[in-house]
């Protein structure tokens, strides 16, 4: 009778030799993949959904994992790659805004504004971001270099710091309109 | 008024995207430049703005019992 792999005691071993190095790498993230997910879905539900499929997804293909290399840039790229195919595509994307529209802004260092800003401003700021400027910022701020954002997006560098310098822009300018909002209320 | 060559070279200065030769030339920049020095300043802060509100959200125990589980099974 042909042997199992369940029945293969030397296979079951390295199994789980491999899963306990990959949850070693993987759950340390776990926190920074939800939090990036949660406002690049802008939904708790989908958000859960988003980082399950790219961990499950991500261990289904560790074998292609290159050691040496950033393992949080391949775990992330992994997801950029499923919200792009599978979220992406039936989210409604905010109108543009084209960045000439906002010239007009230019921040006043003088007034500390962001104090008077409420989190709950700057999340629904960078939820009305469109999609591949969110995405670029929330890989910055989550410390990735650019390169490393250029290859998990596909874009190139030019693109990056383009998309980087728009949705800095674009969140300024929100939230001085809230700030003044509130202020002239 | 700050035009957008030198926004850029500000944010790639704060993300430690200089070489090291057009870091320090930025920051004997900014020793002379207050308007400069002002908006990194400014920048800085909403950096830290931003990056303390997307801390706020934990990532909730039952996805990592659901994530440990599916990889147990797998």
């Amino acid at each position: 009778m042909e042997e199992t792999n369940r029945d293969d005691p030397e296979k079951q071993s390295r199994i789980g030799a491999r899963k306990q190095e990959f949850e070693k790498e993987a759950f340390p993230l776990m926190s920074m993949l939800f939090r990036t997910a949660l406002r690049l879905t802008r939904n708790q539900h989908d958000a859960e959904d988003l980082v399950q499929n790219a961990v499950l997804r991500a261990y289904n293909f560790y074998d292609k994992y290159q050691p040496g290399t950033s393992f949080k840039a391949w775990i992330f790229k992994i997801m950029t790659n499923i919200f792009i195919n599978d979220y992406h595509k039936h989210a409604k994307e905010p109108p543009m805004v084209p960045i000439e529209n906002q010239e007009g802004f230019e921040p006043n260092p003088e007034k500390a504004f962001f104090d008077s800003v409420l989190d709950d401003d700057i999340r629904k700021a960078i939820d009305g971001l469109p999609d591949s400027y969110r995405l670029t910022f929330l890989l910055a701020s989550e410390g990735f270099s650019y390169k490393e954002i250029a290859s998990i997006t596909g874009a190139n560098l030019g693109t990056v710091m383009s998309r980087l310098y728009r949705a800095r822009h674009i969140l300024q300018a929100k939230l001085w309109d809230t700030y003044q909002e509130e202020v002239h209320a | 008024m700050h035009c957008r060559h030198e926004i850029e070279t500000l944010y790639r200065y704060m993300d430690q995207e200089l070489d090291e030769r057009a870091q320090v030339q930025f920051e004997l920049h900014m020793r002379d430049c207050v308007d400069c020095l002002r908006r990194f300043y400014y920048e800085l802060h909403f950096q830290t703005v931003v990056v303390q509100t997307l801390h706020e959200n934990e990532v909730p125990p039952t996805l990592i019992e659901r994530i440990r589980f599916a990889l147990r099974e797998s």
